[in-house]
C-alpha cells in the first residue's frame, strides 16, 4: 500500500467510524448502573457551583445530598436548588456527616487544594473544577494524594469528555488534517469577571480572580482549559510560552490583565497562539487545528471541519450537514450522527444539548460506577493546569517562560 | 467603562429582547458597579431561560414534558408551579400552563402533535422532595404566560439584595418592573398602546406591570392567547394591563382578562388594571393608588 493510499484508507475507515460512532448521552438520559443513589456533595456553591447543581440534577440515581459554601446567602440560594440536600459550612463537617459518596470541588482555584486532599483523605469520589490549583505545589500535593486515593478522581479539563470534541479527535489522530501546521485558540467574552455585591468583605471574597494574589487570570483560569485540548489531541505538551497582557477594556485599577496574547511552543516546533480578552465576544471560545487537508475548529458545544479543495472526499461526507461561514463552508461534527439520522434528526443534533459540564460530570459518574479511568486524570489535569500556570507568569513577567512539567 | 449615566444593558432570552436600566446603586466600592451588576442580572434572566424554555431539550420544563418520571426541580419553580395552579383556581381556568401541547397544535410552536389536551390535574407536584411529573400523556407544560414576570421578580429581588435603588427592567416591553425612581425622582412612566387614542400611561415606583394583547403573535388570523377552556383563541379585549407588586402575578392575571374580561373585577388585592375592551378602555377603580407601591 503506497503512503497517500495508506493516509487515503486511513482517513476514510476513521471517518466513518468515528462520525457515526454512537455516544449514549448525546441523545438523552442515560441509564445508571447504580442500585442506590450516588450521594454527592458540592463544595462551593457560588457561580460554577450552581452550573453544577444544575447537571447533577438532571442525571437519575444522582442525589445532591449535601453541599457546603462559607457565604450563607450563596449556600442558601444553592439549597432551593435541591431538595433534600444538606447544608454544611464547612468541607470538614460536611465529610464528617457521612452523607456523601462523591464530591464535587467548584471553590476558589487557590483553595481547590486543602479541599480535594480532604475529601480524599476522608476516601471520596471527587471532581476538582479546572484549573487543578493555583501553583506547582499545590497540583503536585493533589496529584500525590490521588495516588493513593481510593475514590475515582477526575479533574474538570472537559475537552477530553466532550462528544463533540472525542468525535473531531478521531479525525484529527486518524490524518483527516495531513500535516498539522498550525494551532489557534481563543477566549473571548464582553464581561467585567466581575461579581457584584452589597458590602465590601464579600465583593472581596467574591472577587478572587481580580487578586493578583491568587488569580491565574485569563491565561490560567480559561487559557488552561482550551490549551489542554490541544495536550490530549497533540499528545505533546509546549516546553516554552510567551505572553503579554494588558488592561484595554477596564481602568478601574484592577491588577489581573484584561486583555492577553500568548505564544505557547512546542517541542516539534508547532506553535500555539492564544488570545484572551474581557472586552470583546465575537467568536467566543473555540480551538482551531490548521492542517494541509482541513482545519479543525471546535467550539465546545459545535465542531467543524473546512477541508482543503486539494483533499480527498470522505464517503460520510455526501450525508453531512453543512454550514456557511462567509466564504468557507464547514462540515458539521455531529457526536451520534447515525442515530439521529435515522431518526431523521440530523439537523437537530448540529450542538450538543447539555453544556460540556454535563459530560465532563458523566463521565466521571459512570466511571464511579464501572471503576474505569476518567476522561482527564488528575495527572493530565496537573501537567495542564502546570502550563495554564507558566503562561499566567508569561503574562505577568512579560518574560519568555521554560515549561518544565518534570514530576507531574 | 463606568459612565455617569445610567447603565443599560440589552440581551436575548425568553424569544424577546430583555432591557434593563440601572441608575442607582449604594455600593460605591465596587469599580465596575452598575456594569457588573447588569451583567448578574442577564445571568440570571439566562439562567432561568434554560430551566424554562420549551424550545431545549435538556430544560427542566422540557423534561417534566417528556413525561413519565417525577423530574427534580428548584425550589422556586417547583413553587411557581404551586402558584400556577392556583392562578389558574383562580381565574376559573382562565390562565393555564398546562396549554403546551394544545398551543403546538394549534400552530404557534414549531412542531404539531398528534394528541393534545390540557387541565392543571395533570400536573403532579411532590412539595416534599421537589419534583414534578405529568400524569397525562398529550399534555405539556408552557410557561409563556408567566415566565418573563417571574423572572422580573426574581431580578428584582437580587437587585435590592445588590443595593439598587432605582433601575427599570422589562422583557420583551410587556413586561416591566421599576426599582424605587427615576434618578430625578419622578415615577417611570410607560404609554400603554401607544398607537391607541386614550391609551393610559402607567406611572411606576418599586412595582409591575404586564400588558397582554392577542395581537401580540397570531398564526392563520387568530391570536396566540388560548381560551384553555374552549381551546379557541380569545377575542374581545385587546389590551389587558396589570399593575401591582409581583411581575409574575401582573403577567398571568393580564394573560386571564384578555381571555375572560370579568375577572378585571376580581384582581388579587393590590392590583389595578386597564383593559380595552371592544374599543374602549375600562379601568379598575384602584388603579392611581397602585401606582407607587414603594415601602411607607
Amino acid at each position: 500500500m503506497s503512503e497517500i493510499e495508506r493516509r487515503e484508507f486511513l482517513v476514510r475507515a476513521a471517518g466513518s467510524a468515528a462520525a457515526f460512532a454512537f455516544v449514549p448521552s448525546v441523545l438523552g438520559a442515560t441509564a445508571w448502573p447504580f442500585k442506590a443513589e450516588l450521594r454527592v456533595g458540592v463544595v462551593g456553591v457560588g457561580r460554577q457551583g450552581r452550573a453544577v447543581l444544575g447537571e447533577l440534577s438532571k442525571f437519575d440515581n444522582v442525589k445532591i445530598a449535601a453541599m457546603c459554601d462559607t457565604d450563607e446567602r450563596r449556600l442558601a440560594a444553592g439549597l432551593r436548588r435541591a431538595s433534600g440536600a444538606e447544608g454544611f459550612p464547612t468541607v470538614e463537617a460536611m465529610l464528617q456527616s457521612g452523607s456523601v459518596d462523591a464530591v464535587v470541588v467548584a471553590t476558589p482555584t487557590h483553595t481547590h487544594k486543602d479541599v480535594a486532599l480532604a475529601v480524599m483523605a476522608a476516601g471520596k469520589h471527587l471532581y476538582c473544577e479546572c484549573p487543578l490549583a493555583h501553583t506547582r505545589e499545590d497540583c503536585s500535593a493533589i496529584t500525590q494524594a490521588a495516588r493513593g486515593a481510593k475514590g475515582v478522581i477526575a479533574a474538570g479539563f472537559q475537552g477530553r469528555s466532550n462528544p463533540v470534541y472525542q468525535l473531531a479527535r478521531g479525525f484529527y489522530r486518524t490524518d483527516s488534517l495531513r500535516d498539522m501546521l498550525t494551532m489557534r485558540a481563543q477566549y473571548n467574552e464582553k464581561t467585567t469577571w466581575i461579581s457584584p455585591a452589597a458590602d465590601q468583605a464579600r465583593y472581596k471574597e467574591l472577587n478572587w480572580k481580580l487578586d493578583p494574589d491568587v488569580s491565574l487570570g485569563l491565561a490560567g483560569e480559561f487559557g488552561a482549559q482550551q490549551f489542554d485540548v490541544f495536550h490530549w489531541y497533540t499528545e505533546r505538551y509546549p516546553v516554552r510560552v510567551i505572553g503579554r497582557g494588558s488592561n484595554r477594556a477596564y481602568d478601574d485599577g484592577r491588577k489581573v490583565h484584561d486583555t492577553v496574547n500568548l505564544m505557547l511552543e512546542f517541542d516539534d516546533g508547532s506553535v500555539l497562539q492564544y488570545a484572551s480578552t474581557l472586552g470583546n465576544s465575537y467568536q467566543g471560545a473555540h480551538e482551531v487545528f490548521y492542517g494541509t487537508h482541513s482545519a479543525i475548529k471546535l467550539a465546545w458545544s459545535h465542531g467543524w471541519m473546512f477541508k482543503e479543495s486539494d483533499a480527498p472526499t470522505q464517503g460520510w461526507e455526501v450525508y453531512a450537514n453543512r454550514q456557511q461561514f462567509h466564504n468557507d463552508e464547514g462540515i458539521t461534527l455531529i457526536a451520534g450522527a447515525t442515530q439521529l439520522a435515522e431518526q431523521g434528526k440530523l439537523k437537530e443534533g448540529v450542538g450538543l444539548p447539555h453544556p460540556a459540564l454535563y459530560y465532563a460530570l458523566e463521565n466521571w459518574i459512570t466511571c464511579i460506577a464501572s471503576g474505569e479511568t476518567p476522561a482527564c486524570s488528575v495527572a493530565e489535569a496537573a501537567r495542564a493546569t502546570a502550563v495554564g500556570i507558566a503562561a499566567s507568569e508569561a503574562v505577568r513577567s512579560g518574560k519568555a517562560i521554560d515549561i518544565d512539567l518534570a514530576g507531574l | 467603562m463606568q459612565t455617569d449615566g445610567p447603565t443599560m444593558r440589552a440581551f436575548e432570552a425568553m424569544g424577546t429582547r430583555f432591557e434593563c436600566v440601572l441608575a442607582g446603586i449604594a455600593c460605591a466600592h465596587d469599580p465596575a458597579g452598575r456594569a457588573a451588576i447588569a451583567e448578574e442580572i442577564e445571568r440570571l434572566v439566562l439562567d432561568w431561560h434554560h430551566a424554562l424554555s420549551i424550545f431545549d431539550p435538556s430544560s427542566t420544563v422540557s423534561r417534566i414534558n417528556a413525561g413519565g418520571q417525577a423530574i427534580r426541580v428548584h425550589r422556586d419553580l417547583l413553587e411557581l408551579l404551586d402558584r400556577c395552579v392556583a392562578y389558574s383556581t383562580a381565574t376559573d381556568g382562565a390562565f393555564d400552563i398546562t396549554l403546551g401541547s394544545v398551543m403546538a397544535a394549534r400552530g404557534f410552536r414549531n412542531s404539531r402533535p398528534t394528541t393534545a389536551s390540557s387541565g392543571a390535574d395533570a400536573l403532579d407536584l411532590d412539595r416534599a422532595n421537589s419534583t414534578a411529573r405529568l400524569n397525562r400523556t398529550g399534555v405539556a407544560l408552557d410557561l409563556g404566560a408567566i415566565a418573563k414576570g417571574f423572572v422580573l421578580d426574581r431580578c428584582a429581588d437580587e437587585l435590592r439584595d445588590l443595593g439598587v435603588s432605582s433601575a427599570l427592567l422589562h422583557g420583551g416591553t410587556s413586561s416591566v418592573t421599576a426599582i424605587g425612581t427615576t434618578p430625578d425622582g419622578s415615577p417611570w412612566r410607560i404609554r400603554i398602546a401607544e398607537d391607541h387614542t386614550g391609551a393610559p400611561t402607567v406611572e411606576l415606583i418599586d412595582n409591575s406591570l404586564s400588558v397582554s394583547s392577542p395581537s401580540g403573535r397570531t398564526v392563520e388570523g387568530q391570536g396566540h392567547i388560548l381560551d384553555p377552556r374552549s381551546g379557541r383563541s380569545a377575542a374581545g379585549v385587546e389590551h389587558a394591563c396589570v399593575i401591582g407588586p409581583s411581575a409574575e402575578v401582573c403577567e398571568a392575571w393580564s394573560t386571564a382578562i384578555v381571555v375572560d374580561p370579568t375577572l378585571l373585577d376580581r384582581l388579587p388585592s393590590g392590583y389595578a388594571a386597564h383593559a380595552l375592551i371592544d374599543g374602549a378602555w375600562r379601568s379598575t377603580n384602584n388603579v392611581f393608588s397602585v401606582y407607587d407601591c414603594s415601602p411607607a
